[in-house]
């Protein structure tokens, strides 16, 4: 199932949200952006995101790759579906960074378990698994 | 090991400084991203030699930001890792370098991944932050 962020299928231990597809331009997708979920963290974080989303300098570190504005659209949407989502991607990230190269990744975190899901600069969307310090399983995403 | 004889070796319990931007050290941890390579680390993720001090290894980074610094030895290493000396300011581990983190080999990869995961793990010490003081650096 190709969804309006171009992922599909997942590896972890719940089955996937359902995912309308959408052809929200920019505008269209603040709106959709700004309706306020649940929980604060999931809000604070897409506020924080909508600000990069402005401002995408904000996200320079030590060089000079910067992430582009439709990959934090692209990121945005993610986050904001994962915050209607109950059971395991119902917890909201524990970091959200760029990744160095242009890309953003999104830190999850519950007792022994880790996942990273990185958003390339390429265009790719990998997860990967921990539990323990070790990868148990990672996906190209798309 | 030293792959110069003008370079001195690395001793075994040489303390080796990772540069941290600040975003990838979060209240009580540090992100994977912090030891996985970026662009600049094309010939292996760049450690910053003991001489050099935490607070010079911060220094080589951009100026007008801030960095943390990780503190590593080569005990901290796992299997399939190694070190090279190329000055005696700087190391580099060759295994974890940008092109394996841009590879279309799922193993290689996840492999990386785990390394830098190890790493992550046996950084028990991170210093900072200190403000970078480099020119910005063209990529």
């Amino acid at each position: 199932m190709t969804t309006a962020y171009g992922y599909y299928g997942w590896t972890v231990m719940q089955s996937p949200p359902e995912v309308v597809e959408t052809s929200a331009v920019a505008d269209e997708f603040l709106v959709t952006a700004s309706r306020p979920p649940k929980d604060n963290a999931w809000r604070q974080w897409i506020d924080k995101m909508l600000e990069w989303w402005k401002t995408p300098s904000l996200l320079e570190s030590d060089d000079e790759t910067q992430v582009s504005r439709s990959l934090i659209e692209r990121a945005i949407r993610i986050v904001s579906d994962f915050s209607k989502n109950q059971g395991t991607w119902s917890l909201p990230p524990s970091a959200i960074v760029p990744d160095g190269n242009g890309g953003l990744s999104l830190h999850f975190q519950r007792s022994k378990y880790r996942w990273s899901i990185e958003l390339l600069q390429t265009g790719h969307i990998d997860m990967y698994q921990f539990a323990d310090g070790i990868l148990v399983s990672s996906d190209r995403l798309c | 090991m030293a792959e110069n004889s003008d370079v001195n070796p690395i001793a075994e319990n040489e303390v080796l400084y990772r540069r941290i931007p600040e975003v990838w050290c979060g209240t009580n941890q540090l992100v994977l991203e912090a030891f996985l390579p970026t662009k600049s680390d094309t010939d292996g993720l760049s450690l910053a030699r003991e001489c050099v001090g935490a607070v010079g290894a911060a220094a080589t980074g951009r100026q007008g930001k801030q960095f943390y610094v990780g503190e590593l030895r080569p005990t901290d290493l796992p299997q399939g890792l190694s070190i090279i000396a190329d000055a005696n300011e700087h190391a580099f581990i060759p295994e974890m370098n940008h092109a394996a983190r841009q590879s279309d080999v799922k193993e290689t990869r996840e492999q990386l991944r785990q390394w830098a995961e190890i790493l992550r793990q046996r950084c028990k010490n991170v210093l900072g932050p200190f403000p970078g003081k480099a020119a910005i650096m063209k990529t």
